[in-house]
């Protein structure tokens, strides 16, 4: 059951616009926003005067928090004075829009909190001093004092679509500011800027199950409790990140796997002689599998006082030829590999030839493996997933960033 | 203690100490200067704030660091996005009085700072920009044009009643900074931020 004692009212008036009842009930309110009309009124003065209308009513809360309920966080109580929706846009791609709640929370202390919730959860913030020169701007970094530093994730310009209840500025349906986000510390940071003025705050998550028992919501504690605890959805584009990443990783050990995981087709290793009179010689490899990349390895050891260049070709039962792979090798012989996919099945002929005229012989072990997937396929794979996924775990958690004061 | 009358609806207006500059009726809200051979100036009318609900008030008193000060006066300010207020402290040591600013919760005790070097003219200050005033590298964070919208109690100084004033704010080590650009007076204040225990009320 959520602590609702109402707080006195300090003072009522009217809507200067609709004429609606308006009751004042913080002290350093200077925003009623008329719950009748959507009119924007500023306090404060002489009379209430309207200073904006939001075109349409602000969308419900997405948490069971009301004007007014009162709660207890970090032992001190606290009340809700009012709530304010933004919508933050990417300013590269204006249709790339997203939207978070604050709730304004008033402290026993006279303090003021910001209760934040987008998409990762909730975030309470509290104002802070900045410690030194900060550009939002620009700057990769805030810094905090002593050293300490918050890297900027995020920044984006916003503006406030839709209200209710007390705030304590005079706030304006559609004002704008710019925002930029870091995190650092074990902390988040917010910082606004208009023209006129640069603010910052300091926020630490917080689960929804503890924002629940803040308000002494036993359903909802239950609610968040079963839900495992999440602080937030995660964010789609994040999700769908972390599992390109994932794929990307899985592809790597596959692929690195996959040219030495297939066996040799043509038996045990053939060990094979070049020799001055016989340049080329015919291995007979059996295949089943067409248009599958089949992977040829060689293994030379030789006597050539120079390089050593070396040809395979593949020749299928229609003896038809196709290079396979041609390879300069040096002095002491290596390894060389290349792949073929073969279009016919049956008996083929896998050609070893060299030209070469400055060597006596020639030891070359060839070894044939039917790769049903390559390492190379795989290795492309990975990199371009990766990349793809990259981008958007970076993506996605700058935008889990994304919430901000008013 | 000085005894003075309103002169404007007759009022008993109490002088509270050496200190004080400017004194509001808290009845009809008119505004005296006090000059010299101790009468009163009256400069104007600003709107009481008697009626605005608050969470201190004039006469209030309480510790800062366990230096007893009592509240003397509260002017608000208005600027284009809002207002805010500013209290008059004056000390139980006798030494010069304090402002207290409060914003979102948290106060700051303002002391003033003689102006010893060239300040920037308000119209080259730049929100994001830091510019030197004495010996601080103030990092700027506000700058607006305020105006004086009502007072009650006493001050220690003439209340403007000009029209408009431009003023800025920053922080610098930690410390907040502020500097109104009267029509006739810079004037420098430097700011420490009081925690929640710094302040008792009693």
């Amino acid at each position: 059951m959520v602590m609702s004692t109402p707080l006195p009212v300090l003072k009522k008036m009217e809507c200067p616009n609709c004429g609606s009842p308006l009751e004042q009930r913080a002290t350093n309110a200077q925003t009623i926003v008329c719950s009748t009309c959507g009119s924007f009124i500023a306090v404060g003065a002489e009379q209430p005067e309207v200073t904006s209308k939001s075109p349409q009513k602000p969308p419900p809360p997405p948490k069971p928090i009301t004007l007014g309920a009162k709660g207890l966080l970090d032992g001190t109580e606290f009340f809700v004075m009012g709530r304010v929706v933004y919508t933050g846009w990417d300013a590269r791609d204006t249709s790339d829009r997203w939207t978070w709640h604050e709730w304004l929370l008033g402290g026993a202390d006279g303090r003021l909190l910001w209760l934040s919730f987008d998409e990762k959860g909730f975030t309470l913030y509290k104002k802070m001093r900045f410690r030194e020169q900060f550009d939002p701007a620009t700057a990769r970094a805030l810094p905090l004092g002593n050293g300490a530093q918050a890297m900027i994730r995020e920044r984006y310009p916003a503006r406030i679509v839709g209200a209710e209840g007390e705030l304590t500025w005079k706030a304006t349906a559609g004002e704008q500011l710019f925002v930029a986000e870091g995190a650092g510390q074990g902390k988040r940071y917010s910082i606004q800027k208009t023209a006129e003025e640069m603010e910052i705050h300091e926020g630490v998550p917080i689960s929804e199950a503890m924002i629940a028992a803040a308000f002494g919501d036993e359903n909802w504690q239950k609610r968040a409790v079963s839900s495992g605890g999440r602080t937030g959805g995660i964010p789609t584009r994040l999700m769908i990140g972390i599992l390109c990443v994932l794929f990307a990783m899985i592809a790597f050990v596959v692929g690195s796997f996959a040219g030495n995981s297939q066996g040799n087709i043509i038996g045990e290793q053939r060990q094979v002689n070049l020799t001055q009179s016989a340049n080329s010689v015919d291995v007979p490899v059996n295949i089943s599998s067409t248009r599958r990349p089949h992977s040829v390895t060689l293994t030379v050891q030789t006597s050539a006082s120079g390089s050593f260049p070396i040809t395979v070709n593949i020749v299928d039962p229609t003896a038809q030829q196709r290079l396979v792979f041609s390879q300069t090798m040096s002095v002491a012989g290596g390894t060389a590999s290349g792949e073929f996919v073969p279009f016919r099945s049956g008996e083929h002929l896998l050609r070893i030839s060299t030209t070469s005229t400055s060597f006596d012989s020639a030891t070359v072990t060839v070894a044939v493996r039917r790769g049903l997937w390559t390492t190379s396929w795989f290795t492309t794979y990975a990199v371009i997933i990766g990349l793809i996924g990259g981008f958007l775990v970076i993506s996605g958690l700058g935008r889990m960033s994304g919430t901000t004061k008013g | 203690m000085a005894q003075m009358s309103c002169t404007s609806c007759g009022a008993p207006l109490q002088i509270e100490n050496q200190f004080v500059r400017s004194v509001t009726c808290n009845f009809c809200g008119s505004v005296y200067q006090i000059t010299g051979d101790q009468g009163l100036d009256s400069v104007g009318k600003t709107t009481s704030l008697a009626n605005y609900p608050s969470r201190l008030h004039i006469g209030m008193r309480g510790k800062i660091k366990d230096m007893g000060f009592t509240i003397l006066g509260r002017v608000r300010y208005t600027y284009e996005q809002g207002f805010w207020d500013e209290w008059q402290i004056t000390w139980d040591d006798n030494s010069p009085p304090s402002w207290l600013e409060e914003d979102e919760g948290y106060w700051t005790l303002y002391r003033r700072e003689k102006v010893r070097a060239a300040i920037p003219d308000y119209d080259s200050v730049k929100v994001g920009s830091t510019m030197q005033v004495n010996k601080h590298n103030v990092f700027v964070t506000e700058k607006r044009r305020g105006k004086l919208m009502g007072s009650e109690g006493q001050f220690a100084m003439w209340l403007p009643m000009q029209t408009s004033f431009g003023y800025a704010t920053g922080t610098a080590n930690n410390q907040a900074v502020s500097i109104n650009y009267w029509e006739n007076e810079i004037e420098l204040s430097v700011g420490e931020d009081l925690e929640p225990e710094d302040m008792v009320m009693l």
